[in-house]
């Protein structure tokens, strides 16, 4: 859904299934209300993204009318270097997971729904040009990541201090992306 | 002492967040306590270890230095805010990243420092973000790079805290992931690529604290470290900095030769300067590590100056294009002093600040390598040559049209700034003669600390 889905605004569903999602494999490991906090801050996220996608594809919309001719995809980016770098980044997490000893401690199936968050979130900040979906790109493999550090850390200042981090991640990203809405509208108003 | 430390930067961002439509009185008050934080920090200098929660909370003495001399200079900068004006959030946003940074120094668990650090960055990418600018989609790659090192950080806080308590030995894959997280963050070579963008954007508030702050705080919590969890590769540590370093001042004088704007230039004589201090630090003798600090200091003031000067003169002529320049001196002469005396010092230029600790570095690499130290002056002399493609520029006597006086404050913070360095460059000895003490307590770290 995350790679399909072309409005932004949809785009807070599958994020909210997948805190749902999420919760519900973390909390063997730390606790039914600890979970339940976790469910809000992931539900509080998934709102924050829907209210910065609702303006976004609202001033998008009309930009596209009354310039056809710019396409928001032509920004200037970090490219090729960058993705050589988060490719290196990713691949030095994935050995530093496999290679050391922490792994066989995480139950198989949780792993297995962590690496595929990563996966999809990494794919998600490579291929994306927007930075609503980068960011989500992001947020998922955080909660990728999150699913095994809480299976083995539990403490209830780790969850804390994750959720808040999660929560810090969203607003960055919302504002991040606010940001890139009023540049493209001073760029569209430029002659 | 230690918990009102720790607290006093929230409170200042209630505050600031609360007079952020009054832009003096925020400056103001913003500056001060900013100098509040920072005298508080050196007088609580022996405060002992606090203990939280059971969590253990202490400033080490270096660590507390470095954030007050940084705060200095974000104060400055939060002063010219008044004139030079910023995201109404900027002040906000640099307090509450102070403070999760200072939680993060402070507290003795690992993961938990990295959550609180990782916290401190978003803040500071958020008052970067803030500044105007073009469309670009650089602050959710570089959110995209900070999560990834915070992974690789929390990775190895597990494996070092998991084997802690099972008193296995967690090998080196830990520190090694440890190093590497904070290397991301530090942004030297290769991991540049998320620096230079930041530092170039239109914010002084934001330069201070990525460029300034962070730097600092990541450089001697890495060099505290050594002794401790980054022990097992603390061989290996100073060789990595010493070639990322020399990597890293090449980058940066090219790169600053080929800029067309002003800010581009800051951005890759801060990374050369950077990478100064790293080879400095990591050619391994107590006097390198003491000239690689002293680096970081000048380091710290050059920012700071060159970039209230390029913010004055953005203002009072439009634009920081190098094209823009001409005659800027007539209508903004201080402006143009801070970013030549600013820009000058960070590129190891006589008679500033950074040519004497850069000329010390050039003579110690040449006592060991001749064709090295060669290298390192030759591409010292790029950046030199950017600077002195502005300063052509900005004396000519021609009319400057729709540009206005600066405005006189944030000048003045500038120049004096850029005086220092000159002072400093013309008495090298004057940073320890005139505050022996304080210098003692900037400089010393690791085993001597």
């Amino acid at each position: 859904m995350l790679f399909a889905l072309s409005d932004r605004r949809l785009l807070m569903v599958p994020v909210a299934v997948q805190y749902v999602l999420t919760s519900a494999i973390a909390e063997p490991y730390i606790g039914l209300p600890l979970m339940g906090i976790r469910l809000i801050v992931g539900l509080a996220i998934a709102v924050i993204i829907y209210i910065t996608a609702a303006r976004t594809e609202r001033v998008l919309s009309h930009w596209r009318v009354t310039r056809p001719e710019r396409n928001t995809a032509a920004l200037s980016s970090m490219g090729a270097v960058f993705r050589v770098l988060a490719m290196a980044l990713g691949a030095l997490l994935a050995i530093g997971l496999w290679s050391s000893d922490p792994l066989p401690e995480a139950p198989s199936a949780v792993l297995l729904c962590a690496l595929w968050l990563l996966g999809i979130g990494l794919s998600l900040v490579l291929s994306r040009t927007g930075p609503l979906q980068i960011g989500i790109g992001v947020l998922v493999a955080i909660n990728g990541f999150q699913i095994v550090y809480l299976s083995l850390e539990s403490s209830l200042l780790i969850v804390a201090l994750t959720g808040l981090l999660d929560l810090l991640v969203a607003l960055t990203v919302a504002y991040a992306s606010d940001r890139w809405l009023d540049a493209q509208i001073e760029e569209g108003a430029t002659p | 002492m230690t918990l009102t430390i720790l607290i006093v930067p929230f409170v200042a961002a209630g505050i600031v967040y609360a007079l952020r439509t009054l832009r003096l009185a925020c400056a103001t008050v913003a500056s001060l306590a900013a100098l509040l934080i920072a005298a508080l920090l050196l007088i609580g200098g022996d405060a002992p270890a606090l203990v939280l929660l059971g969590r253990s909370l202490y400033l080490a003495a270096p660590v507390r230095a470095h954030i007050a001399f940084t705060l200095v200079l974000l104060s400055a900068v939060l002063l010219t805010s008044w004139q030079l004006p910023e995201d109404p959030l900027a002040s906000t946003l640099a307090f509450m990243a102070l403070g999760f940074l200072l939680w993060a120094l402070a507290l003795g668990t690992l993961s938990l420092g990295v959550l609180l650090l990782v916290a401190s960055i978003l803040m500071m990418l958020m008052a970067v973000t803030a500044a105007p600018g073009p469309a670009s989609l650089w602050p959710v790659r570089v959110l995209a790079i900070v999560i990834g090192a915070a992974f690789l950080m929390l990775s190895a806080a597990w494996m070092l805290e998991h084997s802690a308590g099972t008193s296995q030995n967690p090998g080196q894959l830990a520190p090694i992931l440890l190093f590497l997280g904070s290397w991301v963050l530090m942004g030297a070579f290769p991991f540049s690529v998320w620096y230079v963008p930041a530092l170039r954007s239109d914010s002084s508030v934001g330069r201070v604290l990525l460029g300034a702050l962070l730097s600092h705080a990541l450089l001697v919590h890495i060099l505290l470290q050594l002794e401790t969890v980054l022990a097992p590769i603390n061989a290996l540590v100073p060789v990595l900095m010493f070639y990322a370093g020399i990597a890293t001042l090449i980058l940066g004088g090219i790169g600053a030769a080929v800029q067309r704007r002003v800010s581009g230039v800051l951005a890759y004589l801060s990374m050369g300067s950077l990478g100064s201090a790293l080879i400095a630090l990591g050619a391994g003798s107590s006097v390198s590590e003491a000239l690689g600090l002293t680096t970081l200091l000048y380091r710290g003031v050059g920012l700071t100056a060159m970039s209230i000067g390029v913010r004055t003169l953005t203002q009072s002529v439009g634009d920081d294009s190098l094209e823009t320049m001409r005659g800027a001196f007539h209508r903004a002469p201080m402006a143009v002093l801070a970013t030549l005396l600013g820009g000058f010092s960070l590129a190891g230029f006589p008679p500033l600040a950074g040519f004497t600790t850069n000329f010390t570095l050039f003579r110690m690499i040449a006592s060991q390598s001749a064709q090295w130290a060669v290298a390192l002056a030759a591409t010292t002399i790029l950046p030199a040559l950017a600077l002195t493609r502005l300063a052509s520029r900005v004396f000519l006597v021609v009319p400057v049209p729709s540009s206005r006086r600066e405005p006189r404050t944030a000048a003045i913070v500038g120049l004096v700034l850029g005086a220092l360095l000159l002072l400093l460059g013309l008495w090298p000895d004057a940073l320890s003669s005139l505050s022996g003490p304080w210098t003692d307590i900037l400089l010393s770290l690791t085993v001597a600390s």
